[in-house]
C-alpha cells in the first residue's frame, strides 16, 4: 500500500498537469462552443448549435479546404525530402547518425519566429533567391516567392521538417536489410521492393511523421502571418482571429473542437488500417 | 550429367581481406551439394556471390549457359533461403509464397495453382491466411522453402537454414529437405558448418577452409579418405599419430608408427623416410586378445556411455586414443592394458607438410 501511495505521489505532477492544463481547457472550450457571443464579446450562456451550423458556410469551408490543402502539400513535401534522407542515413555509422540527428535538431534551439524572419531575407522581391535567379538569367523579373501560398508552404516545410525526419530515421533504422535482399532474390525490381517491402516497414514511421507535420501545419497561424502576409487564411488564423480580433470566443471554440475531432478521426483511420498507437509514441 | 552452375576463379575481397580466393566449381544438375566449413571460411560469401547479392571482385559465374557475373540478382534464376528465413512479416503466408510470381506478373490463376501446390508439398495447407509471426520456427522454415521453390529456380541456395531450429526439428527438416530436393529435382547448394547435416543430406560435400576449397567428394569419400589434416580433423572424430616409412620391400612398405611398432602396408610409391600423419577413426579400432603384432598397446582410462556405443579413452604414450565399442560388450578396469588393432584399409595416411 505504501508503495502504491508513493507511486501516486510521483505521478501526481503529471496528472495535475494533464488535468489542469490540458483536459480542463478542452472541457471549457467544448462548453463554450455551444454558447453565443454578445455585442461586446461577452459570452451569453445558452445551449445552441449555432456556431457549428455557422461553420458550414462556404467561406469557412474554404478556409478548411485551403488549410488541409496546405497541410497536405507540406506533409507530402516533407515526406519527399525526409524519406531519402532517413533511408540513406540507415547505412551510415552510428557517429554520422548522431551528428546528423543533432544537426536536424539544432534549429530548435533558436526561436522559430526569428528563423522565419530570416526567410523573408531570402524570399522577398529583392531577396537572395530572386537576386541569384535574375543574375543567372533564369528569370528576368523577380518572382513572388512570399506573401502567398508558396511562401506559407516553404515556411511550413522548413519549420516542420524535423518532425518528419526524426520518426523516419527511427523507422528506417528498423528496416530489416535481409528482407530487401530476399525481395531482390525473389525477382523484385528496386521499385517493386520499395513498394512491397520497404514501404510497409516504414509505414508507421511515415504516418507518425505525417501526423506530427499535418496537425501543427493546420494550426501554425504565425507562419501564414509572416510568410503568407495575412493573405493565406488557415484554420489556425481563423481560430486566432475569433479569439483576438473578433472576440467571438464561442465560435473560435467550435472551430477548435472541430479541429480536435478531425485529428481524432485521422488517428482513428490510422488505427483502423492496422497501425499501432505504441508506434506513434515510440518515435 | 549437365552442369547447371559453374564458378571460374571466383575472387571476392572486402577491402584488403580476401574472403573467396580463386574458387573453381562445377555443380551438376539435380545434385545436393554442400559447402561445409568453419565460420568465417567464406562459404556464405560464395553463396551470396552466386545469388548476386554480393558483387564479385574477379572471376566468372555461369548459370545454365549464361554468364551472370555482372547481372543483378533479380534476373538470376536462383533463389536463396536465408538463415533467418527473411519472411515478409506484413504479408500472409500465401502472399509470401506468391511474392516471386507476383513480381513476375504471372496470371492470378497460375499463381494460385502454383502456390497451392507448394503449400501442399511443404505440408502447410490451411496456413494461407496466417502471418509469419503466428507460425513456429519449423513452419516458418517451410514457408521460406516454399517461397523459394515456387519460382522453380535452376539452383536453390540454402544458407545455414536449419541453424535456428532445435536439434530434433533439425533432424526432421533434414529428411524433409532431402525429400523435397528429390521430388522437385532442383539443384541445392547448401551452406553449413554442421558436419552431420552435410554428411546425411549431400550427394557431394565441399570442405571449405581459409577461403579455398580443401576437398570435394561424396560424404563417404570425405570421411573415409580425407586428403588433408584439416579435413580429417574437421569431419568426424579422429586419432592422430606420427608415422614414417622405414623400409620398402617391393610392393610392401614398413610404416613405423609413433616410434613404437611397425606396420606392414602396401607400397603406394612411398620412399624411405617419408613422414606421415596417421589418422584412425575411433570406430576402426578393434580389440585384440593375444596377438601383439601391429598393435597399439594402451591403458584404459575412462569411458562415456553413448547409447548404442561406448566411447573409450585410453592412454597411449603421451597421447590419448579414443575408440568406440558396442555398449555392454565388456568392462575394463582403470589402467588395464588394451591391445588395439586396425585393418590396413582403415589407415588414413596424410603426408606431412600438407596442412
Amino acid at each position: 500500500m505504501k508503495k502504491d501511495r508513493l507511486k501516486w505521489l510521483l505521478l501526481s505532477p503529471v496528472i495535475i498537469y494533464a488535468l489542469v492544463l490540458i483536459l480542463l481547457p478542452i472541457v471549457y472550450i467544448f462548453i463554450l462552443s455551444f454558447q453565443t457571443s454578445g455585442p461586446y464579446g461577452e459570452t451569453i450562456y445558452n445551449l445552441t448549435f449555432y456556431n457549428y451550423i455557422e461553420l458550414i458556410k462556404s467561406i469557412y469551408i474554404k478556409v478548411f479546404a485551403v488549410s488541409f490543402g496546405i497541410a497536405s502539400i507540406t506533409t507530402i513535401v516533407c515526406m519527399i525530402i525526409a524519406f531519402p534522407f532517413a533511408y540513406f542515413l540507415r547505412e551510415k555509422s552510428a557517429r554520422t547518425k548522431t551528428l546528423v540527428t543533432t544537426l536536424v535538431m539544432l534549429p530548435f534551439l533558436t526561436n522559430s519566429l526569428i528563423r522565419l524572419y530570416g526567410w523573408i531575407v531570402l524570399l522577398r522581391k529583392t531577396g537572395i533567391v530572386n537576386t541569384i535567379l535574375m543574375n543567372t538569367g533564369i528569370t528576368d523579373h523577380p518572382l513572388s516567392l512570399m506573401y502567398n501560398t508558396f511562401g506559407t508552404c516553404v515556411g511550413m516545410v522548413y519549420t516542420l521538417l524535423p518532425f518528419m525526419i526524426l520518426p523516419l530515421i527511427s523507422a528506417c533504422e528498423k528496416i530489416d536489410g535481409s528482407l530487401i535482399e530476399a525481395s531482390h532474390d525473389l525477382g523484385a525490381s528496386k521499385f517493386q521492393t520499395f513498394i512491397h517491402v520497404i514501404l510497409p516497414q516504414v509505414r508507421t514511421g511515415l504516418f507518425n511523421g505525417s501526423l506530427m507535420v499535418f496537425i501543427p501545419s493546420i494550426g501554425y497561424f504565425f507562419i501564414s502571418d509572416i510568410l503568407g502576409g495575412g493573405k493565406v487564411m488557415l484554420i489556425g488564423n481563423l481560430i486566432k482571429n475569433q479569439f483576438y480580433t473578433a472576440r467571438n470566443w464561442p465560435f473560435g471554440s467550435a472551430i477548435a473542437i472541430i479541429l480536435i475531432i478531425m485529428t481524432f478521426i485521422l488517428i482513428g483511420l490510422y488505427k483502423r488500417s492496422g497501425g499501432k498507437m505504441d508506434d506513434l509514441g515510440g518515435a | 550429367m549437365d552442369i547447371v552452375l559453374k564458378l571460374e576463379k571466383l575472387v571476392k575481397d572486402y577491402g584488403s581481406n580476401r574472403i573467396v580466393d580463386h574458387v573453381d566449381l562445377e555443380v551438376r544438375e539435380g545434385e545436393f551439394l554442400t559447402l561445409l566449413g568453419p565460420s568465417g571460411c567464406g562459404k556464405t560469401t560464395i553463396l551470396r556471390c552466386i545469388s548476386g547479392l554480393e558483387a564479385v571482385t574477379s572471376g566468372k559465374i555461369i548459370i545454365g549457359d549464361k554468364d551472370v557475373t555482372n547481372i543483378e540478382p533479380t534476373k538470376r534464376e536462383v533463389n536463396t533461403i536465408f538463415q533467418n528465413y527473411a519472411l515478409f512479416k506484413h504479408m500472409t503466408i500465401y502472399d509470401n509464397i506468391a511474392f516471386g510470381l507476383k513480381m513476375k506478373k504471372l496470371p492470378k490463376e497460375e499463381i494460385y495453382k502454383r502456390v497451392t501446390e507448394m503449400l501442399n508439398l511443404v505440408k502447410l495447407k490451411g496456413y494461407e491466411d496466417r502471418y509469419p509471426d503466428q507460425l513456429s520456427g519449423g513452419e516458418q522454415q517451410r514457408v521460406a522453402i516454399a517461397r523459394a521453390l515456387v519460382n522453380k529456380p535452376k539452383v536453390l541456395l540454402l544458407d545455414e537454414p536449419l541453424s535456428a531450429l532445435d536439434r530434433k526439428l533439425q533432424k526432421q527438416m533434414e529428411v524433409e529437405l532431402k525429400r523435397l530436393q528429390k521430388k522437385m529435382k532442383t539443384t541445392f547448394i547448401y551452406v553449413t558448418h554442421n558436419q552431420d547435416e552435410a554428411l546425411t543430406m549431400s550427394d557431394r560435400v565441399i570442405i571449405v577452409n581459409k577461403h579455398k576449397f580443401e576437398q570435394i567428394g561424396t560424404p563417404e569419400e570425405i570421411y573415409k579418405n580425407p586428403q588433408t589434416l584439416f579435413v580429417a580433423n574437421f569431419i568426424g572424430e579422429s586419432n592422430k599419430f606420427k608415422a614414417t616409412i622405414k623400409r620398402i620391400h617391393g610392393n610392401r612398405a614398413i610404416l613405423y608408427v609413433n616410434d613404437d611398432f611397425e606396420f606392414d602396408i602396401e607400397n603406394k610409391d612411398y620412399e624411405v623416410g617419408d613422414k606421415f600423419n596417421l589418422i584412425i577413426r575411433p570406430e576402426d579400432f578393434f580389440i585384440k586378445e593375444n596377438d601383439t603384432k601391429e598393435t597399439f598397446q594402451c591403458s584404459y582410462k575412462d569411458s562415456i556411455y553413448d547409447g548404442g556405443i561406448t566411447k573409450i579413452y585410453a592412454d597411449y604414450f603421451n597421447t590419448q586414443i579414443n575408440f568406440s565399442i558396442r555398449s555392454s560388450h565388456r568392462e575394463f578396469k582403470e589402467g588395464q592394458t588394451i591391445n588395439l588393432g586396425v585393418k590396413e584399409k582403415d589407415l588414413i595416411l596424410i603426408k606431412e607438410g600438407k596442412q
